[in-house]
């Protein structure tokens, strides 16, 4: 069969290092085709040539056995090819609806029929969004779906799935799931890009895995397995799976560190309260829009609680109400979100300057007072400390990997020297690699006294980490479990039921 | 600026308004059905405090009489009071000290007795706790000065903090105040350190005394602590007799309310804690315990609860015994440990309980995987 898309030697250089080297790679119609790989093979830059957002500096794209030459995205889409990102690209400050038809507008738009053009469509994508909602508002898997309704409704040849199921539920995954193969069935290619293997293995046809920039294998799904496709992604055996043990210790419980009563957010978190222990990993588990980062927004100053019924949160027996995040952050908290893109740094800065702005947060009245050589020595200790793999010591964090922007991000909250350190989906969008040192990192600072957080949506990661299990549900804690006796189904059927 | 200014404002009236909130039982406090599940040994109303003794009996407070726990399970009376028993301890010789509401008598059973009924000058009132320390000396919890100990609701809805922990030195028969102005003291306890111990129930906490201050070492409890006891191999036992709730706190803040209903409704049937609940059709009901499908939501706010924790030598909670809201074992007062049994006394079920320490700990190193 005759590919739709072909790619012949592209590649792509930055700061004289190839992000992407050299790949062939061929795209038949109507195929699921997963690109997988650690964070740095080059997967991102490679789907972002095809999408016209990033220009390679070699190699040929065939479209329909055609030479084109995308220097702009929405060349791309005129072509026939969609990108939905890893983060989300929408106007936060107009509704989903004005989103989803953003670029193709009639003349004359009415609101209301607008609204009811959304609607249908996201009902015939089995997406539960309400269109008038600002996407501001929205938590991040409502954004994703809007990303991939507007795909949809240009009506591509190519779409390109960039981890669109890192923030979605289970049963928005299944949905997510059978539009794949709705499309699959109108003769669209797809291209997938996940973490999450076992998502790979079930959804694609054929499987290619990039490591270092270059491919190392594209072969037919049914020749892969999880061990194989590892190997390929990562060029070592790992000597275990990451998940494939099951706790057997937990970590007795210091003395209490934080302490919230009755929390009350909106409509989001509903009369919350939970403590954290010190030397002990708490994991909070619960489906997307079960009040979880919220609550841990408001202990951190992010965001805050209802004054009226707002409930209490405690600090070392202390109360305490931040109105923003700068005194929690004095007052020794930590708060690593999930959109590390929008809240986790400067993007346009290095790595060094984005940990001594760290610092200098909790710096007090020193701030004003910048040292290019502690800034420096701050730097390399963290990169070397958290292994912060960068072409350059210099290098701005947007030219990071996914996995290596998250240990910056860490890194920019460790230089804090906190004592709650709240982890919110600390290994999204981050390779296996990466993960397991992130793990490692958790469970350090666990050991080390620090009263440690990690919400996830990633049952075997929450059950791996955790010495204390809260399952959270519609907007509170409804459950704890230890993770020796915990199962997935007794966490899935808590955060359900 | 709203927020910093109503803050201020609520600080001045000693308000925290629509804030309130009361902690939770989670982590070591995780709820479980342990004390309903433990052997009952003892079943009989009046049942107040227990005591081991020198000579490794089992003593117990019921009614006007103190008895001894025989192997068979049966009460055997060894000395009968005027006034009804209100608090328990042996003595290192034998001696039983006995709290008797407003006096305090010593004495072998069936010996001459000597007592004391005020400390530096000022009367006992409401004697609800004894404890023997290692040194030969005698604490006393005298929990309020102007309630007796069958008040204690009136005390807990009047704010009472009159409560005093009283040191009485056996051999030269004085007794001193340790520490005053206590909101109500209903539990004493001298640990391995020699640090000495209260339990301030409406302050929610557990103080260490020294200097003749009294600063929280266990601050913010989910309930209402009453009784201490040592626990075997360091640390000790806290009974809690009912939990906190949101509906009590704020009727704590409500003066007006809480006045009026003193005055016009019988004490066994106000907003507040009970030692049992269920009984009588003209309770509070159990807050938010409401039947689902024929089942109580054993989840539910409590009024009333069943609650021991053992604490570790630092004051963290290590693990916890609970009867919970459809349980019956409540308003745990007394705990004694000897050996591996743990006798538990519900004050609410009127029944004395024995467990395995060893197995309750063997199951919680089950959940933690040691």
């Amino acid at each position: 069969m005759k590919p739709i898309l072909e790619l012949r030697g592209l590649t792509k250089i930055y700061a004289r290092s190839a992000a992407v080297d050299a790949v062939d790679f061929a795209l038949l119609p109507g195929e699921v085709h997963a690109l997988l790989g650690e964070n740095g093979a080059g997967k991102s830059t490679l789907t972002k040539m095809i999408a016209g957002v990033v220009t390679p500096t070699r190699g040929k794209i065939f479209f329909d056995g055609k030479e084109i030459n995308l220097r702009a995205p929405s060349e791309a889409v005129s072509a026939g090819i969609a990108m939905v990102f890893q983060e989300t690209s929408l106007v936060s400050s107009m509704t989903v609806a004005q989103n989803l038809f953003l670029g193709n507008e009639k003349f004359f738009n009415r609101v209301r029929g607008t609204n009811i053009a959304a609607q249908q469509f996201m009902q015939s994508l089995s997406f539960d969004v309400d269109p008038t909602a600002h996407v501001g508002s929205l938590g991040a898997a409502k954004k994703q779906m809007v990303e991939i309704a507007r795909a949809v409704l240009l009506k591509a040849r190519i779409i390109v799935f960039d981890e669109p199921t890192a923030t979605l539920t289970p049963e928005e995954k299944g949905h997510f799931f059978e539009l794949v193969a709705t499309l699959k069935a109108r003769g669209v290619s797809v291209i997938f890009i996940s973490h999450a293997l076992e998502e790979a293995l079930q959804i694609s046809d054929r499987i290619t895995v990039l490591r270092d920039g270059k491919l190392v294998v594209t072969d037919l799904t049914s020749t892969f397995d999880r061990a194989r496709i590892v190997q390929a992604m990562v060029g070592r055996t790992l000597s275990h799976e990451l998940y494939g043990t099951k706790k057997t210790r937990v970590r007795p419980a210091g003395r209490r560190v934080l302490r919230i009563s009755n929390l009350r957010v909106g409509n989001v978190v509903k009369n919350n309260s939970l403590s954290v222990f010190a030397g002990q990993i708490t994991g909070i588990f619960g489906l997307v829009g079960s009040g979880r980062t919220e609550t841990f927004k408001v202990v951190s100053g992010v965001i805050k609680r209802d004054y009226t019924n707002g409930g209490e949160v405690f600090l070392n027996g202390k109360a305490v109400r931040y109105r923003v995040p700068a005194p929690a952050v004095q007052d020794g908290i930590a708060y690593i979100t999930e959109d590390r893109k929008i809240e986790g740094f400067f993007e346009t800065m290095s790595i060094k300057l984005n940990l001594y702005v760290a610092r200098l947060a909790k710096a007090g009245l020193r701030k004003f007072w910048i040292r290019n050589r502690e800034m420096d020595a701050l730097g390399e200790k963290w990169i070397n400390s958290l292994q912060v793999r960068a072409v350059t010591r210099s290098a701005r964090v947007i030219e990071l990997s996914g996995g290596n922007q998250q240990k910056a991000v860490i890194a920019k909250s460790l230089v804090q020297d906190p004592e709650l350190i709240i982890f919110d989906e600390p290994t999204r969008g981050v390779d296996v690699g990466a993960i397991a040192e992130i793990h490692q990192i958790a469970n350090r600072l666990a050991d080390e006294g620090k009263a440690v957080v990690v919400i996830s949506s990633y049952l075997p990661e929450i059950m791996l980490l955790s010495d204390r299990l809260l399952v959270a549900r519609q907007g509170k804690i409804v459950e704890e479990f230890s993770p020796i006796d915990a199962t997935e189904e007794k966490l899935m059927y808590a955060a359900v039921h | 600026m709203f927020d910093a200014l109503a803050s201020a404002v609520s600080s001045i009236f000693n308000r925290r308004g629509s804030s309130l909130s009361v902690p939770i039982l989670d982590g070591a406090l995780k709820p479980n059905n342990l004390l309903d599940e433990a052997s009952i040994v003892v079943e009989k109303d009046g049942i107040e405090d227990i005591a081991i003794g020198s000579d490794g009996e089992i003593y117990v407070a019921c009614g006007n009489a103190v008895m001894r726990l025989a192997a068979s399970g049966e009460l055997e009376q060894v000395a009968q009071h005027e006034h009804a028993v209100t608090a328990l301890a042996a003595l290192g010789d034998g001696t039983l000290a006995v709290g008797l509401g407003a006096k305090v008598v010593l004495g072998k059973p069936g010996d001459q007795q000597v007592g004391f009924d005020q400390a530096d000058g000022r009367k006992l009132n409401a004697v609800t706790a004894l404890h023997a320390t290692a040194d030969g000396a005698l604490l006393v919890c005298d929990a309020s000065a102007t309630r007796s100990y069958g008040e204690w609701n009136y005390d807990l809805m009047e704010k009472g903090h009159t409560g005093r922990l009283v040191r009485y030195d056996p051999v030269s028969g004085t007794a001193t105040t340790a520490a005053s102005g206590l909101a109500y003291a209903f539990g004493a306890f001298k640990d391995r350190q020699g640090r000495i111990l209260v339990s301030e129930t409406w302050r929610h906490q557990v103080d260490h005394v020294k200097d003749g201050h009294a600063s929280p070492v266990v601050p913010a409890l989910p309930g209402y602590p009453a009784r201490i006891a040592a626990a075997e191999g360091g640390g000790f036992w806290l009974t809690l007799f009912a939990c906190r709730t949101q509906l009590v706190e704020f009727v704590l803040q409500e003066n007006d309310y809480r006045h009026e209903m003193m005055r016009t409704i019988e004490p066994r049937y106000w907003v507040a804690p009970a030692l049992r609940s269920g009984v009588d059709f003209r309770e509070p009901l159990q807050t938010g315990g409401v039947k689902q499908m024929g089942i109580l939501k054993p989840w539910a706010p409590p009024r009333s609860y069943g609650l021991v924790v053992r604490f570790n030598d630092d004051f963290i909670p290590i693990y916890s015994l609970h009867s919970r809201v459809g349980g019956r074992h409540h308003g745990i007062v007394a705990v004694a440990q000897r050996g591996d049994d743990l006798y538990v006394l519900s004050k609410g079920a009127g029944r004395i309980l024995r467990l395995s320490v060893a197995q309750v700990e063997a199951q919680e190193a089950a959940e933690s995987g040691e």
